[in-house]
């Protein structure tokens, strides 16, 4: 240990003195996103909805230090928390250090959630029971991009956070939000991407760690995600795989959606969802979704969402629970 | 644990050295302007913000922001950064952003007691690289207004091919706009030089429908 000690004290002061000068300070941006949702379900009470009013705080500080931090007031106001808060460092080349409480970058939606970015009112199947978006988590992280062609870079993120925690089999949504680590054990992950001039990118991610470190019970998390865009066409899709083992076996939960958009305006663009979510000997949560509706910019800071989202239970008693949205988000 | 962590550190080192070799080296020691950094990555997650909406003090933290969540490489932060605060910059010394966002005049108008010097040039090579690395982003190859950037701006980007717009403007307003920027045309007032720009207009006007 004392050894892993001095070894990472050597690295960091070595480079720290390789990095070039700092950079002049800045001033501080209060920015955030804001999303009012009229719901109208099957079999359900409609419902205006005040989703989250999110603000965020950011600054670039001397010495190529960053500060960024993000309030959530979700369901006006009843519930509010803090989506991230930590520090970056960027002086040096290719490498940045996060450390605090950020948004694990595993795959694209769990970044890219907010409203007036997601083009679909929403989460997809898979993107909230078996990946549990939104998850942020606490710890340290290393993030860069290296140049591989030109307007092309491949991406990486590595991190080590405290990870989740929870009971035997439980579920993987609720063993969030360990801001103070209950256990010994980490979690680690990474993504690696590929960012292409020609308007695609891929990437993989995984994230693991004992969620039960009494029972010696852990989680690892796969995925891959891929876009592309062109002349105002876009398709994106990701895939997820939770392996969560229990004391009676490995439970593999699996999630993926694809996405298509036309910006047939530059003020209107129609978007089709469809997602899926597989649990093993869980027929509830056997489901599938088709999302259809369409976008409209008013500027380019807001968007007006009206969407129709198709449910149906794949194994299971089909449920009636179809839904309109009408969504209006704007990010300022 | 850590078994796992070093198979999976493994596959994704093995992916990433693929993905490496897919691009050229050659093209990887070419540096894209800053324009191009924007037009090719903003738009990849959001609608592409204006480049006047933000002062050059604000646009230092949104550039330090969005380059960390994107994950741009060292040369494409400090390009994407020169293009969007000089451009704020130039815009802020008359007025702020808010002035910038207000500024509704005419083209024309902006022509009026214009003190930057017109000469006659140019060669069209010369321009075409400069339109290249600095406009087609918005405007498009060919001019129309339809580059990669432009799908999601309302409204589009001017049609440099649209004659009976471009012939009634003359050069020095063409040269002001250029420099000073416009609406949501950032200002190239210290990215490019003088040369460069008249360079850039006489490409401009050679561009046909």
């Amino acid at each position: 240990m004392v050894r892993r000690f001095r070894f990472f004290t050597l690295v960091l002061v070595g480079l720290a003195a390789a990095a070039p000068p700092p950079a002049e300070g800045q001033g501080l941006v209060v920015t955030g996103y804001a999303n009012m949702e009229y719901l109208n379900p099957q079999g359900g009470m409609q419902t205006f909805d005040a989703h989250n009013l999110n603000l965020i705080f950011i600054g670039q500080l001397r010495g190529d230090l960053f500060a960024a931090g993000e309030v959530e007031y979700e369901h006006g106001g009843d519930e509010i928390a803090l989506e991230y808060a930590y520090l970056a460092f960027t002086r040096w080349r290719h490498v940045n250090v996060v450390a605090g409480k950020f948004i694990l970058p595993f795959g694209t939606f769990n970044v890219n959630h907010p409203a007036w970015i997601n083009k679909v009112p929403g989460r997809p199947f898979g993107f909230d029971r078996v990946w549990p978006a939104t998850y942020n988590e606490v710890g340290l992280m290393v993030r860069g991009g290296l140049p591989a062609g030109y307007l092309s870079r491949v991406t990486y993120d590595v991190w080590v956070v405290n990870g989740l925690a929870g009971a035997d089999g439980g579920d993987l949504r609720g063993m969030r939000d360990n801001n103070v680590d209950v256990d010994r054990n980490k979690f680690a992950g990474g993504r690696v991407g590929y960012v292409s001039r020609a308007g695609f990118d891929v990437a993989a991610s995984f994230h693991t760690g004992k969620y039960d470190a009494a029972s010696d019970l852990a989680v690892t998390f796969i995925g891959v995600d891929a876009a592309f865009q062109k002349s105002g066409f876009e398709a994106r899709g990701e895939f997820v795989q939770a392996t969560q083992e229990t004391t009676g076996g490995d439970l593999d939960k699996t999630g993926f959606y694809v996405q298509a958009s036309y910006l047939v305006l530059p003020t209107v663009e129609p978007t089709v969802r469809f997602s899926q979510m597989d649990f093993p000997g869980a027929a509830a949560e056997d489901l599938q979704e088709i999302s259809i509706g369409v976008s409209i910019y008013p500027s380019d800071i807001g968007a007006l969402r009206l969407f129709g989202r198709f449910n149906k239970e794949r194994t299971g008693p089909e449920v009636a629970n179809n839904q309109f949205i009408a969504q209006f988000t704007v990010g300022f | 644990m850590f078994a796992r962590i070093q198979l999976m550190a493994a596959r994704l080192g093995v992916a990433a050295a693929v993905l490496a070799l897919l691009a050229a080296p050659s093209e990887a020691q070419q540096k894209p302007s800053g324009a191009e950094v924007w037009g090719a990555n903003c738009g990849r997650c959001h609608r592409a913000r204006a480049v006047d909406a933000y002062d050059a003090r604000q646009w230092e933290s949104v550039v330090t922001h969005m380059a960390l969540v994107a994950r741009l490489t060292t040369d494409e932060t400090q390009a994407v950064r020169q293009f969007l605060v000089s451009s704020a910059r130039a815009r802020g010394s008359r007025g702020g952003a808010a002035a910038a966002r207000a500024e509704r005049e005419p083209v024309l108008m902006a022509s009026r007691g214009t003190a930057i010097p017109w000469q006659p040039c140019c060669d069209l090579d010369v321009g075409k690289k400069v339109y290249q690395s600095q406009c087609v982003v918005c405007h498009g190859k060919s001019g129309k207004g339809d580059g990669p950037a432009a799908m999601a701006m309302n409204p589009r980007p001017a049609n440099l091919t649209n004659a009976a717009r471009i012939t009634r403007l003359p050069d020095d307003s063409l040269v002001q706009v250029i420099t000073r920027g416009r609406n949501a045309m950032p200002a190239y007032e210290t990215l490019l030089s003088q040369e460069q720009i008249r360079e850039l207009v006489f490409y401009v006007r050679s561009l046909k429908p």
